[in-house]
Parts: structure tokens; sequence; C-alpha cells
């Protein structure tokens, strides 16, 4: 096996990563979800230890504002170092502002944009740079790791034996042209849901095999445009499309370059300079490996908790498991004063918006930490010994719903750090797999 | 293998050759909403225009006649129009704030008797306008008579907001609210399902019950039941409106109809007959309540508790578990997902 590469399949990678990023961004902005999302509300969801990370008012744009432009220099290659440390940083800040916005391929981005600064990625056009074969390997197992887990996450009762939560989503789905009847067809959840399941397990193998690399790319891109089409999922097709690149071998990403100078003009590279060569060595190469254990180990700490993932959810997120809930809910919070006979149901609307409100109604975290912050609002309005009771009920994918959390135990009284079962309720279900 | 790979692909060409094929028998959507805007919505909104006509006809002849029954009687017809109106404000209903100005209760008594107040479309009048304040003066005030003016300008408002209404429900808004048949933030079964949920979770539930029981507070405030200076109206008017929120979710086509095609079951039982028999429970327990609630919570509160309690179950099936089946979300939020 040579080792010894070309660096295109990382110029490729980290121009249309910065694209990316960069309409992100910008689409966020434009969509006034800055406002929307982060200064509008009164109260933010922080995420355990990262308490700190608050939104920074009017600066909060500017902060978008660096985002992008880190975004654009990584997509040029100008101070690329620099650039995707900045990006990494200030777009990992972002998403630990709140936990309400939580999205897998959020994460995915934060996690990649690190693990690209520790990548000897060129910056500018990179001509003259040639790389150990295993920083690309690196990569490409990164992503295939996202799909793979994906799709053992849909290897349970839930997904393969009733086809859910397809069969609620679908169906909603009767005003897409052509596609709108056959959603309303059982046989069809089924057959997207296994289909789903096989081609995320499938579709790693498929891109590192050479032989079936081309059609696999093919499918990735219908796979993720039939998704846009079903889902409101934002970037995250694209993301992944442009991902998939990587697995291309660097004779491809040559000649796509090399069109690209063609089309620019740009002349050949200046003759007599010597090649810039990175080993798979250092402090970069420490950096990639410690990644990848976290990136393949961190998803299956739900393990370390005996109880149902997807009711708890404790160890759901940052594992990627995508599509696999659908969780309704409705939480009211009674609060009691211990010293006099004080009492009020809370309207939630008065502390969260709507958004907000819908994920803290599913989500044990979000439940006790909006439960606190109402013991110090109404401590601060003459409540001296605020209790604070929540009567909730949960509907997990199509089951009738049931009690949630333990309307008996005053949330005041439980840490974050407590085991869950004090006070959540068992799921009266079982949902077998992964 | 290649073939294999190919599984996905096929079944997007098979979706598209499917297309023809009138086995796919999926609910009509459009159906169901042409039938609640012109069998439901339209015809309460101009029943409700009329009542408010009529209360307004016998008040401008009060002048004349001092026939304060006859006032009565029609301001109790127009109440009980009010309550088949009321869940449905969406639309013209919401930009007029329709709901808000003809039955905000209770009304600031004082501040109503103060003087005239020239702008009633003002936010800051909200609480002394409407059939709450047409109440009090008919019924919580020595002498009625006296208030003539004030009360004919009270329901010349009610006859204007609810005129206008139905003048954009008929021009335009009609046409708009059938042809949006999609699953989207701003499509009409989701913003007239929301409109149900919220009513009967807000207005019928806690306003009509929890409230004066005292579910929000620490002990019953009989002072908030609806039409308290009357007597013997808050229990027609509950009944009417449990009876509104019954018919709405069992027309055909409905929101029953719309579960049962979805074959929406819940531990065996079809989740649109958990919904009806709560509903009906409800209505039993409200059978034996006194005419007036504000009198209810004083002598025997328990019984409206349980009301509410009943009232509150169905809040559950119909905002957790029938959104969730319907893929209807709560105020819907535009945000991405993954």
């Amino acid at each position: 096996m040579r080792t010894e590469i070309s660096a295109s399949p990382l110029v490729t990678f980290r121009f249309g990563f910065g694209l990316l990023m960069l309409l992100s961004i910008l689409r966020f902005w434009a969509y006034g979800w800055i406002d929307k999302l982060y200064l509008q509300p009164d109260f933010h969801f922080t995420y355990r230890y990262f308490e700190w990370v608050r939104p920074l008012g009017a600066w909060t744009y500017g902060l978008f504002a660096v985002t992008a432009l880190a975004a654009a220099c990584v997509m040029v290659g100008y101070r690329y170092r620099l650039a995707i440390a900045v990006f990494f940083l200030s777009f990992t800040y972002i998403e630990l502002m709140d936990k309400t916005t939580y999205l897998n391929h959020y994460y995915f981005i934060s996690l990649l944009s690190l693990f690209l600064f520790f990548l000897p990625v060129p910056p500018g056009r990179g001509r003259r740079w040639k790389v150990d074969r295993r920083w690309i390997i690196a990569l490409q197992l990164f992503v295939a790791v996202v799909y793979f887990y994906a799709g053992l996450a849909k290897l349970n009762s839930d997904w393969l034996l009733h086809a859910q939560p397809l069969a609620i989503w679908l169906p909603a789905k009767y005003d897409i042209p052509l596609l709108g009847d056959l959603l309303q067809q059982r046989w069809a959840h089924y057959g997207f849901a296994w289909a789903g399941a096989l081609y995320d397990l499938a579709i790693p193998f498929l891109l590192l095999y050479r032989p079936t690399r081309w059609i696999a790319f093919l499918l990735v891109v219908v796979f993720h445009v039939l998704t846009r089409v079903l889902f409101p999922i934002g970037m995250f097709p694209y993301i992944m499309i442009v991902s998939a690149t990587i697995f291309f071998g660097p004779e491809v990403h040559d000649r796509l370059l090399a069109w690209w100078d063609r089309r620019w003009k740009r002349g050949s590279p200046p003759a007599g300079h010597a090649t810039v060569y990175q080993s798979f060595t250092g402090w970069r190469a420490y950096g990639v490996a410690a990644l990848l254990v976290w990136h393949l180990l961190f998803p299956f700490r739900h393990l370390l908790y005996e109880q149902e993932l997807f009711w708890t959810e404790e160890g759901y997120r940052f594992s990627w498991r995508v599509m696999l809930m659908e969780k309704a809910g409705s939480s009211t919070f009674t609060v009691e004063d211990a010293n006099s006979h004080r009492r009020v149901v809370v309207d939630n609307r008065r502390f969260l918006t709507p958004f907000q409100e819908k994920q803290m109604a599913t989500q044990p975290d979000f439940i006790l930490q909006y439960a606190h912050h109402l013991a110090d609002y109404f401590r601060s309005r003459g409540f001296t010994a605020p209790r604070v009771y929540a009567e909730s009920y949960v509907a997990l994918n199509g089951r009738l719903s049931q009690p949630y959390v333990n309307p008996r135990v005053d949330l005041t009284t439980v840490h974050p750090d407590d085991p869950v079962t004090d006070w959540l309720l068992p799921f009266d279900d079982t949902i077998y797999g992964l | 293998m290649y073939r294999l790979l190919l599984l996905p692909l096929l079944f997007v060409f098979a979706c598209q050759s499917d297309e023809d094929d009138p086995v796919a028998e999926s609910f009509d959507r459009q159906a169901m909403l042409v039938h609640w805007a012109d069998n439901i919505i339209l015809p309460a909104l101009q029943d409700f225009r009329t009542a408010s006509a009529d209360l307004q006809a016998s008040i401008d002849r009060l002048a004349t006649s001092a026939d304060l029954p006859a006032v009565r009687a029609d301001f109790a017809a127009a109440y009980l129009s009010w309550q088949r109106l009321s869940p449905f404000m969406v639309g013209p209903g919401n930009e007029l704030r329709l709901r808000a100005q003809v039955n905000t209760f209770p009304t600031d008594t004082e501040r109503l008797l103060e003087g005239v107040r020239t702008d009633l479309s003002l936010p800051t009048n909200t609480d002394v306008q409407g059939l709450p304040a047409i109440e009090f003066l008919l019924y919580g005030t020595a002498d009625p008579l006296a208030h003539t003016g004030k009360l004919r300008q009270l329901s010349d408002r009610i006859v204007d907001l609810a005129t206008a209404a139905e003048t954009a429900w008929t021009s335009g808004y009609r046409d708009a609210y059938v042809a949006s048949t999609g699953n989207s933030a701003t499509s009409s079964i989701d913003r007239t399902v929301n409109e149900y949920i919220q009513w009967y979770e807000r207005n019928l539930r806690a306003g009509k019950v929890g409230l004066p029981a005292g579910v929000f507070s620490d002990r019953p405030l009989p002072e908030l039941a609806e039409a308290r200076y009357h007597g013997s109206l808050s229990k027609p008017l509950f009944h009417e409106a449990l009876r509104t929120a019954e018919s709405f979710f069992t027309t055909t086509p409905g929101l029953a109809t719309y579960l049962d095609a979805l074959e929406v079951q819940r531990d065996g039982e079809a989740l649109s007959s958990r919904i009806e028999a709560g509903l009906a429970d409800a209505r039993r327990q409200a059978t034996d309540l006194n005419e007036d609630f504000a009198t209810q919570v004083t002598t025997d509160n328990t019984a409206l508790l349980q009301l509410y309690d009943a009232l509150q179950r169905n809040v559950i099936l119909l905002k957790v578990d029938m959104l969730q089946a319907l893929s209807i979300n709560v105020d819907y939020v535009d945000a991405d997902g993954d």
C-alpha cells in the first residue's frame, strides 16, 4: 500500500465543509433564528458542566459573524489552522448555549471541526502537499462511524417490527407529489424502515470498497435527497453528501481540482518547489487517535444505565440516534411554599418559548433544570421554601401516553446527578435492541 | 451484490409507478376542511352574528320599550351561540381577537362604570367589553335601564366584530382555508386543531372550571366563574361548549374519522373511542352540578374539581396522543430536526 499520497481529498473536503458551514450560518441568520432561539427566550437550557455558556445578548450576532468568517477562511484555506480552531470554538459555543436546539448533525459538525484541526489539511490550493494515507483513512473512518452507528441504533423492535416512528411521520406527508399516497401504506413504512437501516449499515462499506464506490455515492445522494424531501432536516443532507466525497481516491480529487484550476485559469504549480509531506506522527496523530477513540466509545455510554434509553434518554444524545423517536409530552408544574399556603400552577409559556416547552416536556434533564429554575424564580417572589411538583405525560412512538415524572417527588430535592429512577416513573413496555 | 444495492433505488422508482394506482385510499383531508368550513365554522359564525344582531336590536328598543326580559333572553341566546363558535378562532377570528373581545371575564366592573370609552379595540379595554360586560350591566347593576347607552355601545361592538369576521370568511378566507391541505406551520388542519385544543385546555378546562374551582390558586375563586352575575347560566354555557367540543371531534369527516382512517389504536382500543369516552365522562360529571358554578364552588367544590380532572384526562389524550398520531405539532415551531 502506498502511504504517501496527494492531499487533494483533504483540500476538496476543506472547501466543501467550509462552504456548507458558511451557508448554514447565513441561512440560520437569514431565518431570524439567532433572535428567535437565542435572544428571545428569557431562560436557556444549559448543558451539564457547561452552565457558563450563555448567549451574549446583541453580541451573539458577532459570535455568528465570527463563525461565518472562520468558515469562509476554512473554505478558501486562508490561515487554515487558526480558522478551523476559531470555527470549532465559536460553533461549539453556539451549540452549548441552549440544548433545546440540539441536533446530532450539530454535534457532528463540532466534532468534525475539532478533528479537522488535528488533520494536516493544506492551506489554499495545497498543490505541493503530500500526506500519509492514514490521515485520509482516519477521516473516512470518522464519517463511516456516523452511518454505521446510526444503523446499529435502528436495530430495535420499534423500528424494525413496528416501523415506528416512521408509521407516524410518513402518513403526515400526504401532500408530497407522487409519494403522498404511497406513504399511507403500511408496507411502505416497513419498506422505508428496513431500507433505512440497511442503508446506514451498508453504506460505509460500499463507499470504502472501490468497485461499489460510485454506485454507493449515487445512493448517498438519492438517500439524502429523499430524506430532505420527507423531513425538515435543514443542511444535514448536504453535509453528509459532501462528507461522502472523502471516500474517493486522490486521483478523483486531483482531476476535480485540475478541472477547477482550468475553470479559473490557474497556472500549473511553480516548478522547483519541494513538496511538503505530513507523516502520521506527532501531536496531530495523538489528537486524531484520541478523537477516534472518543467517537467510537462515547455513543455506547448508555450501557452504563439500566433503564429504557428512549424513556430516560440517558446517553441518547451524542450517539447518532437519528429519527428513532416520536415523543410527545405535556408537563404541568405546581409550586408550593412549604412555609405558607401559597400554591401556583405554572403557565409554562411565561417562562419558555413554545419550542423550549416542547423539548422540555419529554426530556428528564430539561424538566429537572426547569423545575429548579421555577424554584429560584418563586423564591425571588417571596416563596421562602418552594417545592416543585410536575404532573406530566409522555407518549412514545405511538404508545398510549403514560405518566412520566413521579408527581409526588419534590423536584427541588433532586440533584442533576441523582439517578433518574428516583423521580421518573418506569416505562411500562420493553423495546428490544441495541 | 449490486442488485442489493439497487434495492432502495428500486424502491423509489416503485413509488413513482404507483401514483395512478387507485388502491392507495388515503383519507381525504380536503373534504374534511370543506366540511369544517361550510358545515361547522361558517354556520357558527353566521349564527352568532344573527344572535348578536338580535341582542343589539332588543337593546336598541330598550330606551323606548323598557323590555328588559327580552334583552336578557336575547343575551342568553347570544352567549350560548358564542359557545358554539369559540373553539374556531382560526384566520379572521384570530386576527380580529374575536374571543378576547367577546368573552374576556371577569369584567373590570369599576372601569366599566367609570365612563364612556371611545376605542374598544384597544387591548387595555379588553376586560370592559363583550358578553361578560353586558352580563354585568344586565344582572349585576341595580338599574340596567340606566346603562342603555353603554349596552348599546357594547352590543354594537360585538355585532361589528362578528360581521367583520363573517365577511372575511366569506370573501376569500374560506377558499384559502380549504385549499391549504398541507402538513406544515400554517396549514389549515394544523391551525384548526391547535386552536381547538388550546380552546379546550384554556377556555373550557381552565377558564370555565379550573379557575373558579381554585385549581390554579390555593382556594376556590367564585368571582372568576363565567356568567357569575346571571345566577343560572354558567352550567348551560359549559354544556354548550362541551357539546361543541364533542361534535367537532365526532363529526364526519372529522378528527375521529381521521384517526380511524389511520387505524390509530392505543392499548387495543381505538384512540377515537378513548377520546369520545373521555368527553362523555366529562359530560356525566357535569350533569348534577348547580346551574351556577359560582354557587357550586362555595357549596361543593369537589364536584367541580372532579369535572376538572375528567376534562384534564382528555387534554392529555388530545394534546399528546392525538397530535402525535396525526403528526401535528403543538404550536408548530419552524426549526430543523434530525
